[in-house]
């Protein structure tokens, strides 16, 4: 039983690190990139990355960002022993 | 029953596969006839009836009488599925038909919802989702209720629920009927009340069993209708195979054309502003990011608005609740992303290339800097202008169409589009089938949230707990009946625009719900005063200011506008539910047992609603 409580208590701490991880990558690609915006697009004619930014790389950061944080956080379950079956 | 049920969830791809093929085989028998010389106006008719005709039928196809089943589908939705049936859930009218032409408008300030409206979802991920599946609960009010105890947090948290997706759910309605006048040529009151049958046949008797199999139905509808004119667009103007990569030599071009044509230079006169009404001509460059401070913080503002929305409406919340485990509910919540992605990350392309249809002068369909009359003569002028939806004024009465002298409105992006870049009537009938599709599964899903937090949650757990299943499923959908008719009669009376209404809710959400439903599962010691004051605190402050903002007058404070309240009821929020549960005891032990439980997949749901 208290071999358990600890297990889990582990189990939490290592989810708060994973959540604070996937967090800080969230508000770079949420808020900083953005702020940047128009740094970011450049010079006239230049490929405008600041729009890109906007209107595609975040979305696709927000993709990898999430199957990331599920494969990591259902390892740390496993790992844990606190995963279903 | 329930075998044939189990042989039907196993089956789900090939089920879904012959759907999407027989879809296909539709679409190109419509455009043979469209050859072979049927009227546009038949064609319409038969995309907009065979498509609800079908949603209808999968609605009734699952019917059913376990309150498990109306309530989480029977918790057995795989979670590419509950992706595909949440992307549909989310991507509301507004996301389909008005997105892209805010983006054509508005340009770069606009694309802050395309970033808060998918990075959300981290958040909905990691913060909320996978634990609400553990709890088990039938409704997000059911968590509040049952993890702060009590009926007043309940209840708050009811109210806070109605208001947010009651919002919502009228502009849902209104797009409908939208799309459904134009389609079958039929006054808009008229498209209001037929949407909402469509709408009631997919959810009433099957609950949300059937909104997730009719949602998933609507999304693959959707994303064809959405994809496939960009992709048509972008290969015709040879700018590349896929729109979304190829869209930024075309971004590079429309900024050469704007300095062409002095797009923000030139203003329409005071007058022609006055006759075009709520129409508007393209005054902001497809690029401007601005380096000024208050630009940059109107971004991040409305981005974290819509994000924290995202994480607390109940409606998408609800759909992480039908899947069988919570490692499913996870991957599923990354499923929902790609999903919706698939769209977002379209928008911006369908933009860019309506954009550089209009204005390039060496294009046949380019009309800016061209004479006034060729312009007028053109059909999609002359029957987008007969609906209203497009104006041309002709300011200085020189007979050359300048930018300041085409008034739109957004919509026209997505619905008119097929006719702006000539493709055949077969793909506008398509695109009003996805609009429909996109609004109404959404509101399916709305109505169905509201009307499920009064059954189980005002009905079952406050007003009569002794009530038998059976009663509480005639309540159900009873109140499905009514709140949908409420919805429909606000619509119908033209009380909302599509999407002030639609911000509006992400706010009502953000402000009244995110903190007590992500402290109630990451802050141990958060308790029901605290939650109780977090909400009411939350909720009212960001209405007052709402109120105040949109309809005394009041100048908003360091630009936060109508759209952004959340900043004002957020903080709030926050702070009252911190300080308020620091004053008062801790949570009983039971409580903290209960947090712990959720905090680990493994073991017993805690309700068993």
């Amino acid at each position: 039983m208290s071999n358990e409580a600890a297990g889990s208590s582990s189990h939490w701490e290592k989810s708060k690190s994973l959540l604070y991880i996937t967090l800080a990558i969230w508000a770079i690609f949420s808020f900083v990139v953005h702020w940047f915006g128009d740094a970011l697009n450049g010079e006239a004619g230049s490929f405008p990355l600041g729009y890109y930014m906007a209107g595609q790389g975040s979305q696709i950061a927000f993709v990898i960002l999430v199957f990331w944080f599920v494969t990591r956080q259902n390892k740390l379950d496993d790992e844990h022993g606190v995963s279903e079956e | 029953m329930m075998k044939l049920e189990g042989g039907f969830i196993q089956n789900l791809g090939r089920v879904y596969g012959i759907y999407t093929l027989g879809f296909l085989g539709f679409v190109i028998l419509m455009a043979i006839l469209e050859q072979a010389g049927v009227s546009s106006d038949a064609i319409g008719w038969m995309f907009v009836g065979f498509t609800i005709l079908i949603y209808a039928l999968i609605g009734v196809l699952s019917r059913t009488m376990q309150s498990s089943e109306y309530y989480v589908a029977g918790r057995q939705v795989p979670a590419v599925f509950n992706g595909m049936a949440t992307a549909a859930d989310w991507m509301s009218g507004a996301s389909f038909i008005a997105m892209a032409g805010g983006i054509y408008l508005g340009g770069y300030p606009y694309m802050a919802f395309l970033v808060g409206w998918t990075g959300g979802y981290v958040l909905v991920a990691s913060l909320i989702a996978p634990y609400l599946r553990k709890f088990g609960c039938y409704t997000v009010p059911d968590f509040i209720g049952t993890r702060y105890g009590g009926n007043l947090a309940r209840l708050c948290a009811v109210i806070i629920l109605v208001v947010a997706s009651f919002t919502y759910v009228t502009a849902q309605i209104t797009g409908t009927g939208i799309v459904a006048s134009r389609a079958l040529a039929i006054p808009f009151e008229v498209g209001v009340w037929i949407g909402l049958a469509g709408i009631l046949f997919c959810s009433m008797l099957g609950g949300m069993k059937a909104v997730t199999w009719t949602q998933v139905a609507q999304y693959i509808v959707l994303i064809i209708a959405y994809l496939l004119p960009v992709f048509w667009m972008s290969n015709s103007l040879d700018y590349g195979l896929i729109p979304q990569f190829a869209q930024f030599d075309a971004v590079l071009r429309v900024q050469e054309l704007e300095a062409l044509h002095q797009v923000g230079i030139l203003k329409p006169t005071a007058a022609a502003a006055a006759e075009a009404g709520g129409l508007k001509s393209l005054s902001v460059g497809i690029n401007d990011a601005s380096d000024t401070l208050m630009a940059k913080w109107k971004f991040f503002t409305l981005v974290l608005c819509m994000m924290l929305g995202t994480a607390s409406l109940p409606h998408v919340l609800m759909r992480y609740f039908t899947t069988p485990s919570v490692k499913a509910a996870r991957q599923s919540v990354g499923w929902s992303l790609v999903f919706i992605f698939l769209l977002y990350f379209t928008a911006p392309a369908l933009a860019t290339f309506t954009k550089l249809s209009i204005l390039d002068p060496n294009l046949a369909t380019g009309i800016i800097g061209k004479s006034v009359a060729d312009a007028t003569a053109l059909d999609w002028v002359q029957k987008w202008s007969n609906v209203g939806f497009v104006k041309i004024i002709d300011g200085n009465g020189d007979g050359i169409l300048q930018i300041n002298e085409f008034f739109m409105k957004g919509d026209i992006v997505v619905l008119a589009t097929p006719e702006i870049a000539g493709l055949p009537y077969v793909i506008s009938g398509l695109v009003a089938a996805g609009g429909l599709a996109a609004a109404m599964s959404t509101a399916d899903g709305l109505l169905l949230a509201i009307a499920n937090a009064l059954s189980h949650d005002l009905y079952y757990k406050i007003i009569d707990p002794k009530a038998d299943s059976k009663t509480r499923l005639v309540v159900a959908r009873i109140l499905l009946l009514v709140v949908g008719a409420a919805a429909a009669y606000v619509a119908s009376a033209k009380l909302t625009g599509i999407l002030g209404a639609v911000a509006w809710a992400f706010c009502f959400a953000n402000s009244g719900l995110f903190f007590p439903l992500v402290l109630g599962v990451w802050w141990k010691r958060a308790n029901r005063a605290g939650a109780v004051a977090g909400m009411v605190g939350g909720f009212a402050s960001g209405a007052w200011y709402l109120y105040m903002v949109q309809f005394a007058g009041m100048t908003p404070w360091l630009g936060l506008d109508g759209l952004r309240f959340g900043m004002i009821g957020m903080p709030i929020s926050l702070v009252l539910m911190v300080v308020v549960s620091l004053m008062t005891e801790e949570p009983d032990e039971e409580t903290q047992k209960m947090v712990d439980a959720i905090r680990v997949p493994k073991g017993e749901t805690v309700t068993n609603a």
